[in-house]
């Protein structure tokens, strides 16, 4: 099973970051996320980096890239770079469906094989 | 589990005379007597009274799972209606606010030179603001963002219009327009303050069952009354703009944006500088602007195609749109140019809509896209924000079973308001979804924190306490459109008023 991020679907809401945090701290917050919404607030560009256990999945509104970590990224500002020293997605392991899949208001987060 | 768990602790009070800052905590027995939001900021403004305080306060649910919890509210005395208003902040401002630490903010006096407030890691920082001072608003937050390291930090700040002390002024988030048609905007720039810029990195505690509480209600909500529907055009349709207007924006519109954490994405991107199709990022640095408030856009529809192009020039001064709206009306300004010709005078003189003998509802502007009774009762009342507007959003006042009578409709948008911002969930996401009932609003307070009697009735005893007691300190001075006038209107009112 994996995680898909269909971007288009996305609203940039983050409630997936505190949800994902909940699962690995069980608190509310977002600093331990595995997934962090990159936003240029000002173009209105925005989409979601999956930290996940051997590369960095970047779903991106124009197509996903998947990166190896060390790559160089394209437009990831200074706010993308926490991503890196978090804990990589267990697609929250021990429970039904991820809290973030569950959390998510538009369906823009799912699983499949 | 602690009724103060989903608040960091904290309390802010900034002396802006004497420039200096110093912490209280956020005692239980605070939030055991008012909740939080709007009713704390309420007590707190009615302490710091005599040096005309600024609060700038968090909902107890406020950057919760809780679905809609986006909201804070700024609670201050009006320079434009003379009363007290409360300013709902519906961006990601208040969530940022709340896990940089601080859960309230109370600003005091006036400082002598420009200065601004940086809130981050439990630290608070007043720090000179000559490097932004007389910038726009959009180079203030990119100023802000770059010196701090960070594009998730929050800005609540003022621009030229603002620093003019135009009652124009508002209060942006970041570098949209919020829903502050009070003049915030000249308060700040009177205090000298340009900015409060927040990054939170804290947490907070939930009890046990409380997120899958959240998705629950989520899921109701996602295929409830929004379903099938995305941002600001429907809203506005449903509300009566003009079709030619719509679709002239419509062909603009890029992706909607949800604020945090809310189910229907309301803020929509317009492109102006670009294609409205493109997904890859802008090689533009700034290519359109985000439409955050329905008033403001339905004001400035009149303009057509140049709407977009003048919206961003008011979000840049830092001006209230729907008076802007107002006031290029009657001014005859039909194209972008006219229009972006006069914005700058508007800043440059600080005219209001009663000094222009414009119309307005206690010198603000009203309403544009209904005249219902009950729209006329909450905008005489002027507590809350009608930026958004005073009835359902999407569906009728039967979806969520409100009674016909204009009175009781007023009453019900009220209510809904004032509770809204005593748990930090949004306010027009209430206007929204009747899933979002005051019931499970209380449900999910009550969850949050275990607090067993957190009931709908005492939320709702607290609304009408917060409605009731800020009417009561208003003096409230702005006069009400003639033809509003008259015993019965007085009448409703003063009825309104009284608690259920």
């Amino acid at each position: 099973m994996e995680l898909v991020v269909d971007s288009l679907k996305c609203t940039g809401c983050r409630i997936c970051e505190y949800a994902c945090n909940y699962h690995h701290d069980m608190d509310c917050s977002a600093i331990g996320a595995s997934l962090m919404l990159h936003r240029a607030e000002k173009k209105n560009y925005f989409g979601m980096m999956v930290k996940r256990e051997r590369n960095l999945l970047l779903a991106r509104p124009e197509g996903p890239e998947v990166v190896a970590p060390g790559s160089q990224v394209e437009g990831a500002g200074a706010s993308s770079k926490p991503i890196l020293m978090r804990a990589p997605c267990d697609l929250c392991e021990g429970e039904e469906e991820p809290f973030c899949v569950k959390a998510c208001p538009t369906g823009c987060l799912s699983m499949k094989e | 589990m602690e009724r103060g768990c989903v608040y960091m602790g904290k309390i802010l009070v900034v002396d802006l005379q004497e420039g200096r800052c110093q912490e209280e905590d956020l005692s239980e027995e605070q939030i055991e007597e008012h909740v939080g939001g709007v009713a704390l900021n309420l007590a707190l403004y009615e302490r710091f009274r005599e040096r005309d305080p600024v609060i700038v306060g968090t909902g107890l649910l406020t950057g919760t799972f809780a679905p809609a919890s986006c909201a804070g509210v700024v609670t201050a005395r009006s320079p434009v209606t003379g009363g007290i208003c409360h300013v709902p902040l519906l961006w990601q401002t208040a969530v940022e606010l709340k896990y940089s630490g601080y859960d309230f903010v109370v600003l005091l006096g006036e400082s002598a030179r420009p200065v601004r407030l940086w809130l981050h890691d439990s630290l608070a920082e007043l720090a000179d603001a000559g490097d932004v001072w007389g910038k726009d608003v959009w180079e203030t937050t990119d100023k802000l963002r770059f010196e701090h390291g960070d594009d998730y930090v929050q800005v609540l700040g003022i621009g030229p219009a603002g620093e003019r002390q135009s009652l124009l002024g508002q209060l942006s988030e970041n570098y949209w327009g919020s829903r502050d048609l009070y003049g915030l905007g000249a308060l700040w720039g009177k205090k000298k303050l340009k900015a409060l810029a927040a990054r939170g990195l804290g947490s907070l505690e939930v009890a046990e069952g409380f997120f899958d509480a959240c998705v629950a209600l989520k899921d109701e909500i996602a295929s409830g009354r929004i379903r099938g529907s995305q941002g600001l055009v429907p809203i506005l349709r449903h509300l009566g703009a003009d079709a030619g207007g719509l679709n002239t924006l419509e062909a603009r519109a890029h992706r909607n944006v949800a604020s945090f954490n809310c189910p229907y994405p309301y803020n929509t991107f317009l492109m102006i500088d670009e294609d409205a199709s493109l997904l890859k990022e802008s090689a533009k640095a700034e290519p359109g602007l985000l439409l955050t408030d329905p008033a403001g856009v339905a004001s400035l529809l009149f303009l057509g195609d140049g709407m977009a192009q003048v919206l961003r020039r008011i979000n840049r001064y830092g001006l209230e749109p729907s008076a802007c709206g107002v006031l290029l009306a009657a001014r005859g300004a039909g194209s972008a140019a006219q229009a972006e010709g006069a914005l700058a005078d508007f800043v440059r003189e600080g005219c209001s809509l009663e000094g222009e003998g414009a119309r307005h509802v206690r010198g603000v502007a009203p309403w544009p896209l209904s005249d219902s009774p009950e729209s006329r009762l909450v905008q005489a009342v002027s507590l809350f924000s009608h930026a958004l507007p005073p009835q359902p959003a999407l569906g009728s006042f039967e979806d969520f079973s409100v009674p016909e009578s204009p009175q009781e409709r007023a009453r019900w948008w009220l209510e809904r308001q004032a509770v809204s911002l005593v748990l930090g969930v949004c306010p027009l996401s209430a206007l929204l979804s009747p899933e979002l009932s005051l019931e499970r609003m209380a449900d999910l307070a009550s969850k949050a924190c275990q607090w067993e009697d957190l009931t709908p009735e005492m939320l709702r005893n607290k609304a009408w306490e917060v409605i009731g007691r800020s009417a009561s300190l208003a003096g409230t001075s702005g006069k009400l459109p003639a033809s509003w006038a008259g015993p019965e209107f007085e009448a409703s009112l003063q009825g309104l008023l009284q608690a259920p």
